[in-house]
């Protein structure tokens, strides 16, 4: 399969790929690729014009500042999880960046694009050729769902393994747009809505993520549980952050519903708790109901939500486990 | 002077080897051709629906277009057991997927833009997807024109349904002795559909020279038979053709038959002389001109004695073949007659019916149905085991074939090593010793026939300078057969096999074989490499006799000369043997000798077809392999995750040519095995194949390569070269079953239906869960 014929620019600075992107709507950015180009060949997307940002030199970083990590949005996955400090500090994203795909994705993946990555459905990631033997979808300009019938809404499921991660760590996005440049908390980046994931104008670029201090002090982990080792989406994917000293538990979620989800049943119901086997099967009851998987990828909605049960006790075992060592 | 070594038990690899890992090997997209246009493809999106009407005319104004052919275009079929393959549609398509129009175009881009500007009007008609569901009377027929088609002998079809083969099997009196067992058991199984996964995609280039000769370069493994398809599918001689077979970066089965050939012919024909190829796309080596692994589904019945002795067994089997026969029927019948398992059973039913559903074809591929049936009959073997209270080990041992036995088809059976097979599988995955919690073992044996009857042939030629030219058709495909062939050449003539060269296929230069399948190369094409061998040796002697002045049964062929038995001196090197224009050896010998030159042929002479009532017959496979497979497996009750810790795998091979690549094949086998046990499935929705690519279609990586033991024996097949016998199919064929069996050693749970996914393990288990509720609940 090849590529289909569109415009390309390479701009040099933040403000200039602003610019072009203020100009041309319809453009998208390209970072790493893996995922942009995956959907340009399978006529997914079909930007008429595609911005590489990969010559913006001061958007490769990683920088450990007073108030916290800051991460710029062209750090590779493999930059992240090879990166000491946050190896040993932050590990959980470490761990996200590596259980990402296969090494080919994480080497050219950036943290951005991750973070920004498309919603998937097995009915929209195919050919065009495949596709064309259904009428077009919700997602692609079309008025049905072949997933939900006579749903009116498109159900595409976020998969990015990042943002469950950063949620938890209560990150912030540092997005800088043509008319000027604002902070936002990583939950408001995504809308929930399958057809429009990200609540984000078209000129505006993440240009960087901010950790706080304070989420380095608490105990964090990711867990991927996929049939195999390497290359697979999560099935599902679960992050938590502990703070052992309030009793105080986030849990976000991704492969599960339109968005990565913060499972806030299920922290509300744990927070002042100590993790016993009551409470940690309690609150993966909970989280279980709080994701809304569809039947848009091999496994089945009831199969997602018994993993869900469990992965949650496994991953606050593996954020705690880790402290103490 | 060091002794010298025996070509045979060397662990050789060739430079082939290190040629395709580096990339250096010549594939059959490598092929730099004067001229050479892309050819492209319009595939129906839909399963079964009449093609109305087709409008080439935007296409056509694509600058660079040179051909555009339909259905229409081209009127012959082909077809290996049933000639029900049109090369492109007519009229009707029966499958997502099948070709329905080819363009050939200067470069890609035109070929892609011509493709999309084809409009295709179609009518959707009903369409039936499950083989259960083909044969009830009422839904679609496939092939309504069954009747009208061409047939091969030993193919049964059922022309009005949607059966195209049945085989049946009957032996003793199965049902009287299944109603008067004293235990009878009933299980059903169900597989899934598969793909061969090769990493190197179908590649067919053709061309037509000027005098109107086809020539076609190919990653085939079956140049013969594909020449003769293309003949008749084209209307050619099959002088008319030439088939090149290009090294195939991967097989199994898969390059098996006419796939993309006959559309780059038919292509070809109606380009001048310009050469035409066509690649598939992953998407296309799933949906497209393909063949897939069949989903059968598998009901077994057995009935045993007070002691445990199973007296009786009845097979049942639906094997899914998609919308064209492709290889099915004879898959149906070669795992219909083994499908009573490698066990002495007196009375054996068979009834195997080989069905016509609106999905991709199924064909052959790596065991040609047996691991299907091995799957079921071994996971019923144990679940018989373990309702008697017996050793599963033994119980299998207590019923297993050995030398002399009658199989079901009632040949008389030899080189039977099922045994030792057996217990070196259990011994090396400690089948009976404790293990820790969630940690289960399990076994699983098996048998498999080979194609019968079949032929080979080759040429043998000494070079001026005693090195040695192969000519065979046998297709190295990665098993290393080039270095098998050698070893077997440099064995009998008393070289080093590093001095004999194998040819690659070409029809119009290396000599008749049936094709590269079936595990059948060593033994068939290795025979006719002996021959060969022996032939050339002769002349050998001939010469050597009179220019020695010896006794010819005094002569030795040994380290690349030929001398005086007892002293090494008195002979010369193969290279200083007079082929005729020898001159620089002096007047004696000017113009001795002649070019050293010999022919080789097998064939199965005393094989058998099998009665079309009964399914008997004395020889339906000239030889059989024996094997056994074991596997430790971990289960995670919590999120139904199996993990495949340790495979042991035993077989017998009569004679371990070359252990390196057998212990090759059973690694790489047992991976795939490992695929097809717990990840791989061709998932369809309305006859579309749901994951036509490497992120969805979960082929297992090294990740989840588990500790693998392979394991020899030597049973000497008595008509095998030096005693061997083939493994390659084997070494997969009963991973599945070891580890289901595993899977229920561990946590008591029993997976009838193939792949078995984390999601059907959690199933189980809480349905094990309820059970034992109700068990314990009080009445």
């Amino acid at each position: 399969m090849r590529l289909p014929k569109f415009e390309y620019v390479e701009v040099k600075t933040v403000q200039e790929a602003c610019s072009v992107l203020a100009e041309r709507k319809s453009a998208r950015i390209l970072a790493g690729g893996t995922d942009l180009l995956v959907n340009m060949k399978n006529g997914v997307e079909n930007p008429l014009l595609v911005v590489n940002l990969k010559n913006i030199p001061e958007l490769d970083f990683i920088q450990l500042a007073d108030d916290g990590m800051v991460v710029g949005t062209l750090a590779t996955l493999k930059k992240v999880y090879s990166n000491s400090i946050i190896a040993e500090q932050l590990s959980s994203l470490a761990h996200a960046a590596s259980a990402v795909g296969s090494y080919h994705h994480q080497v050219m993946g950036t943290v951005g694009g991750n973070i920004c990555q498309e919603n998937r459905c097995n009915f929209l990631n195919q050919s065009t050729w495949w596709r064309s033997a259904r009428p077009a979808c919700l997602k692609l300009g079309g008025d049905v769902c072949h997933v939900v019938k006579k749903g009116t809404e498109c159900f595409s499921t976020y998969h990015g393994e990042l943002a469950p991660v950063l949620m938890v760590l209560g990150a912030e996005l540092n997005m800088q747009g043509h008319l000027g440049a604002r902070t936002i908390s990583i939950e408001s980046l995504f809308t929930g809505d399958g057809k429009n994931p990200l609540a984000k104008q078209p000129d505006e670029i993440v240009t960087s993520v901010s950790i706080p201090r304070e989420a380095m002090q608490g105990a964090s982990a990711y867990l991927k549980y996929a049939e195999r080792g390497s290359i697979d989406f999560p099935i599902v994917g679960v992050s938590v952050w502990i703070s052992q000293i309030k009793k105080e538990y986030r849990i976000a979620l991704t492969a599960v519903d339109r968005k990565p989800l913060r499972a806030r049943q299920a922290e509300d119901f744990l927070r002042g708790q100590d993790p016993t086997e009551k409470t940690i099967n309690h609150a993966g009851e909970l989280c279980a109901k709080e994701g809304k998987p569809v039947d848009n990828t091999a496994y089945a909605p009831s199969f997602k939500r018994a993993v869900m049960k469990k992965l949650l006790g496994r991953a606050i075992s593996m954020a705690l486990g880790e402290q103490s060592n | 002077m060091s002794r010298f070594e025996s070509a045979l038990g060397r662990r050789l690899h060739t430079s082939r080897a290190i040629d395709k890992v580096t990339g250096a090997l010549e594939f059959a997209d490598d092929t730099r051709l004067k001229g050479l246009l892309v050819g492209h493809v319009l595939r129906s999106p839909f399963p079964h629906a009449r093609i109305r009407n087709i409008d080439l005319s935007r296409a056509k104004k694509i600058p660079g277009v040179v051909a555009m052919i339909t259905g229409q275009d081209v009127a012959g079929r082909y077809g290996p057991a049933i000639m029900d393959q049109p090369i492109l549609a007519r009229d009707v398509v029966r499958y997502a997927g099948e070709a329905v129009v080819a363009v050939a175009a200067r470069d890609e881009e035109a070929a892609a833009e011509a493709i999309n500007r084809v409009a295709v009007g179609y009518e959707p008609l009903p369409a039936v997807f499950d083989a259960e569901q083909a044969l009830e009377e009422g839904n679609p027929l496939v092939h309504p024109e069954l009747g009208a088609y061409e047939v091969a002998p030993g193919i049964f079809p059922r022309p009005g349904t949607n059966i195209c083969n049945y085989f049946r099997l009957r032996k003793g009196d199965t049902d009287r002795v299944l109603d008067s067992a004293t235990h009878v058991f009933t299980h059903r199984f169900a597989t899934q559909k598969t793909q061969h996964s090769s990493l190197e995609p179908h590649v067919s280039t053709a061309q037509m020279d000027g005098s109107r000769r086809l020539r076609i370069w190919t990653n085939t493994q079956t140049p013969f038979v594909t020449r003769k398809s293309l003949a008749k599918a084209l209307a050619l001689g099959i002088n008319q053709i030439q088939v090149i077979g290009m090294r195939p970066g991967g097989g199994f089965g898969g390059k098996a038959y006419p796939k993309l050939e006959p559309i780059a012919a038919a292509l070809a024909m109606r380009s001048g002389n310009r050469p035409v190829r066509l690649v598939q796309s992953r998407e296309e080596e799933f949906c497209g001109s393909t063949a897939s692994r069949h989903p059968v589904r598998i009901e077994v019945t057995s009935g045993a004695d007070s002691d445990g002795r199973i007296q009786a067994r009845r097979v049942k089997l639906l094997f899914d073949t998609g919308a064209y026969a492709d290889v099915g029927p004879r898959v149906c019948r070669n795992a219909g007659f083994s499908s009573p398992g490698p066990y002495v059973i007196p009375h054996v039913a068979v009834d195997a019916y080989c069905i016509y559903t609106n999905t991709t074809p199924s064909g052959a591929m790596r065991g040609f149905g047996i691991p299907q049936v091995t799957w079921a009959i071994e996971s019923h073997t144990d679940m018989i085991a373990r309702e008697l209270g017996l050793d599963s080990l033994q119980f299998r041992l207590d019923h297993a074939v050995e030398e002399g036995s009658l199989s079901a088809t009632g040949q008389i059976l030899h080189s039977v090593g099922i045994r030792e097979t057996l217990k070196l599988a259990a011994q090396a995955i400690a089948l009976d010793k404790p293990r820790p919690a969630g940690v289960g073992r399990g076994i699983a044996c098996g048998h498999k026939s080979t194609v019968s009857p079949s032929a080979s042939s080759c040429v043998m030629r000494i070079n001026e300078d005693g090195t040695v030219q192969l000519l065979a058709s046998t297709v190295d495909m990665g098993q290393g057969s080039d270095s098998i062939l050698a070893q077997i050449a440099a064995e009998e003539l008393g070289i080093e096999p590093e001095r004999v060269v194998v040819a690659p296929p070409d029809t119009d230069v290396t000599p008749y074989d049936m094709a590269t399948v079936s595990s059948r190369s060593t033994f068939f094409m290795g025979n006719a490499v002996r021959d060969a061998a022996q032939r050339i040796k002769d002349k050998i002697l001939d010469i050597a006799q009179e220019m020695l002045e010896a006794n010819r049964h005094d002569l030795v062929c040994e380290k690349g000369r030929v001398y005086v038995v007892g002293s090494p001196s008195k002979g010369f090197d193969l290279g200083q043997i007079p082929q005729g224009e020898s001159l620089y050896a002096g007047a004696k010998q000017a113009g001795r000798g002649k070019p050293l030159i010999s022919e080789g042929t097998y064939a199965a002479e005393d094989a058998t077809p099998l009665d079309r009532e009964t399914g008997q017959g004395a020889k339906p496979s000239a030889f059989w392999m024996y094997f056994s497979q074991a596997a430790e497996v971990w289960v995670d009750t919590q999120t139904g995750f199996v993990k495949v810790l340790k495979i042991a795998s035993a077989h017998d091979v009569g004679k371990a040519i070359n252990p390196l690549l057998l212990e090759g094949q059973i690694e790489g086998a047992c991976l795939m095995g490992v695929g097809e046990a717990l990840h791989e499935e061709m998932l369809y929705r309305n006859g579309q194949v749901m994951n036509p690519n490497f992120l969805e279609y979960r082929l297992p990586t090294f990740q989840e390569l588990p500790e693998i033991l392979p394991l020899l024996v030597e049973n000497p097949h008595r008509n095998g070269p030096f005693g061997a016998k083939g493994m390659g199919e084997p070494a997969q064929a009963a991973v599945a079953a070891a580890i289901g069996n595993a899977i229920f050693d561990a946590v008591g749970i029993r997976l009838t239906s193939l792949p078995i996914t984390p999601e059907k393990v959690l199933q189980a288990l809480a349905h094990q869960k309820r059970r034992n509720q109700q068990i314990r609940a009080p009445k």
